[in-house]
């Protein structure tokens, strides 16, 4: 169901703001996926965008120790973006053959720090904008990177932190 | 619990059921008045109430459009809420007096170029023992008796680098969430999500305190999901009654004896200027012009800190402690005024990566975003100089669903409000790098949840919008009930002052109705 909710949630991402606010309503009604998406499972993009995509998410965020379907899930909700929109479809289309064409071989093949370079000269496009607020919110708004990084989400069913560590700190000296 | 028709023009209607509206309707109900609050969003239950932070900011919030200008956002001004109970469903609990001296702002600061600096015609003894009566009202901790919380590991933290730099007056602060059982509501379970709304109702909100209590007089009446779109007013220049959209978007007028208005500070002056007519050419009560203007919304910033151990800020009251030695006025430190520190927290994930360090990305960031366990964060809280310019309009372009123009809010640093802040930012690094850290990120204000000024209180007509109990000037059964009223922001978190205030313009309404004035 499209609730209210969703609906309002829609109207408030066209209202635009700071990237804060933004960012809690992207990450509003994420399901997380417990598996992670692969590609072949894309609905517009080739297999080949999808591999480029995959290396614009893992150049924004770095994670040695993170999978790519963490990183794909991005990847996936840039797919279904486009394909409920040509234009964004045409957009991220030319952006991966920029990419692509900008370092003398395939985008991902490249080196973390030309791949870096290369994307600070995009940082003020839609394309960067579309990649870089679904990777924050995909790679981070997923139970499994939480527990990764230490982050526990919803507590109340757990009786809250009271007798779970809220003062547990242990490496504050003592004087 | 009551019901009232729309034409019964004996009730006192109330715009707004947070800490100002929702107070003062409880307070009124109590003594035998009979009130209709119209309150613009829906009612939740704490079976509403998850512990999700961006599922309750899309909940709670006020997105209805509007435009920022200046320094802020253009979408969202101001991150306030829609629903009954307002920002008290949302807001993190702090409750601290205004202090004596900051209630004579213009006595003590002396002039202040580029500033509207005014004192508050009530003085601090004027309001002390309501204070003291909201304090027991909101189970305030640190006062009548009751237990302060215990602070959490972002806490320690804080006060271990406040101790190391100096300050001394540091604490779990004074904070209306229950340290132990008080009022019906249970002890706080260090939840860590106040600011989405206490799932538990460890935390005073109107919404389950106040409005409940109101009802249960069988004198209050509350309409959820009713927007005043205008106050009406007869020949003789006294409000009448209100007109207001439905849940079903129909639009009703509810006849008034005495109309008060608590809907934060920037609807408040946005419905007196939508209200405007022949006999008030530039809105209702604005003979001085100064409704909508003076918009203060406290000096904040933001302080995350990547510590050398684990602190999982999330765990716990989110504002758990306080350091209160910068909140004095002393000049030599180049500024009027003073600030608080607080702790917050992080908002979690997606919250931390997106905003530590805003648009930030690529290796270096990630390494800090890997070590979140480890971080701590503090808010900073300073009175901002009243300006003029910083206002409050009604958009030429936008209008709502309604048809009304939407509220067009101008706000930008005063310098005294920059001197402030980079003083307080340089105080915070130093507090984090006195415990350890190993990387401190600072950033701008998020939107302001702390919204004041837009219809001051004034001894003179033609310096504000109302007197010392919220009376208008210009309209005598019109009463400005919320934040709107302040005269300065001062460094405290607004919420008790709000709440103060409303419970003495409750015992004035009373007295004036008594005595067939209003």
């Amino acid at each position: 169901m499209l609730d209210d909710f969703e609906l309002t949630r829609r109207k408030f991402l066209k209202l635009g703001g700071d990237a804060f606010f933004m960012s809690l309503a992207l990450g509003t009604g994420l399901a997380p996926l417990a598996r992670p998406v692969f590609a072949g499972e894309m609905k517009v993009l080739s297999d080949s965008d999808a591999k480029t995509l995959l290396a614009v998410s893992r150049t924004l965020f770095p994670h040695d120790n993170v999978e790519d379907g963490y990183y794909m899930n991005a990847v996936a909700a840039v797919d279904a973006k486009c394909a409920g929109d040509p234009k964004t479809l045409d957009m991220v289309k030319q952006a991966v053959s920029k990419l692509n064409s900008g370092l003398g071989k395939p985008f991902a093949d490249a080196s973390e720090i030309a791949r870096t370079n290369l994307l600070k000269t995009m940082e003020k496009s839609d394309f960067f904008a579309l990649a870089y607020g679904e990777t924050l919110n995909n790679l981070y708004g997923n139970p499994e990177i939480w527990k990764m990084f230490g982050y526990e989400g919803s507590s109340v069913e757990y009786g809250g932190y009271l007798e779970r560590g809220f003062d547990d700190i242990s490496w504050l000296p003592t004087t | 619990m009551a019901m009232f028709e729309n034409n019964d023009d004996s009730v006192v209607v109330i715009i707004g059921s947070g800490a100002g509206g929702g107070t003062l309707g409880n307070e009124l109900a109590q003594k035998g008045v009979k009130v209709v609050c119209l309150e613009a969003g829906p009612r939740l239950t704490l079976a509403d109430i998850k512990n999700d932070v961006g599922e309750m900011f899309m909940k709670l919030s006020w997105l209805d459009p509007r435009e920022g200008a200046g320094q802020l956002p253009a979408g969202l001004p101001a991150w306030i809420c829609k629903t009954v109970g307002g920002t008290t469903v949302h807001w993190a609990g702090a409750s601290l007096r205004i202090q004596p001296h900051e209630f004579k702002a213009l006595t003590t600061y002396g002039k202040v170029d580029g500033a509207n600096l005014l004192d508050w015609p009530i003085s601090y003894d004027d309001l002390a023992p309501y204070y003291e009566k909201a304090e027991d009202k909101m189970g305030t901790t640190g006062t009548g008796g009751r237990p302060r919380l215990r602070g959490n590991n972002n806490y320690k933290v804080l006060e271990y680098g406040g101790r190391k730099i100096g300050y001394q007056n540091v604490h779990t602060g004074n904070m209306s969430i229950n340290s132990e059982e008080y009022d019906g509501r249970p002890q706080c379970r260090q939840t860590g999500f106040c600011m989405s709304g206490c799932a538990i109702g460890a935390k005073w909100s109107t919404l389950y305190t106040e409005v409940p209590k109101a009802e249960a007089t069988g004198n209050y009446e509350v309409r959820p999901d009713s927007m005043v779109v205008k106050i009406n007013h007869d020949a003789s220049g006294k409000a009448t009654g209100v007109v207001y959209v439905d849940k079903d978007g129909n639009t009703q007028e509810q006849k008034a004896r005495i109309v008060c208005v608590a809907g934060n500070s920037i609807e408040t002056p946005r419905l007196l200027l939508n209200s405007a007519s022949s006999a008030f050419p530039s809105g209702l009560a604005n003979s001085s012009g100064q409704v909508g203007k003076n918009y203060m919304a406290h000096l904040t910033g933001t302080v995350y800190a990547i510590m050398p151990g684990p602190v999982y800020l999330h765990r716990g009251t989110q504002m758990a402690g306080i350091i209160r030695d910068e909140d004095g006025h002393k000049p030599d430190r180049g500024f009027a005024g003073g600030y608080e520190l607080e702790t917050l927290p992080a908002f979690g994930m997606p919250g931390f990566p997106s905003y530590a360090k805003p648009g930030a990305w690529g290796r270096e960031y990630a390494r800090d975003i890997e070590q979140y366990r480890n971080a701590a964060g503090l808010w900073i809280v300073c009175e901002d100089m009243p300006q003029e310019t910083n206002r409050v309009t009604l958009s030429s372009k936008v209008k709502d669903k309604n048809g009304m123009p939407v509220a067009r809010v101008y706000y930008k640093d005063h310098p005294n409000d920059t001197a402030m802040r980079i003083h307080a930012w340089k105080q915070s690094t130093a507090l984090y790098e006195a415990a350890g850290a190993t990387k401190v990120y600072t950033r701008m204000p998020f939107p302001s949840t702390h919204n004041m000024g837009t219809c001051r209180q004034s001894e003179k007509t033609r310096d504000g919008v109302c007197n010392g109990y919220g009376q208008t000037h210009d309209v005598s059964n019109l009463f400005i009930s919320d934040g709107s009223q302040f005269t300065t922001s001062a460094a405290e978190n607004p919420t008790l002052t709000i709440v103060a205030l409303a419970i003495r313009q409750a015992d004035y309404i009373a007295e004036q109705m008594g005595q067939r004035n209003i």
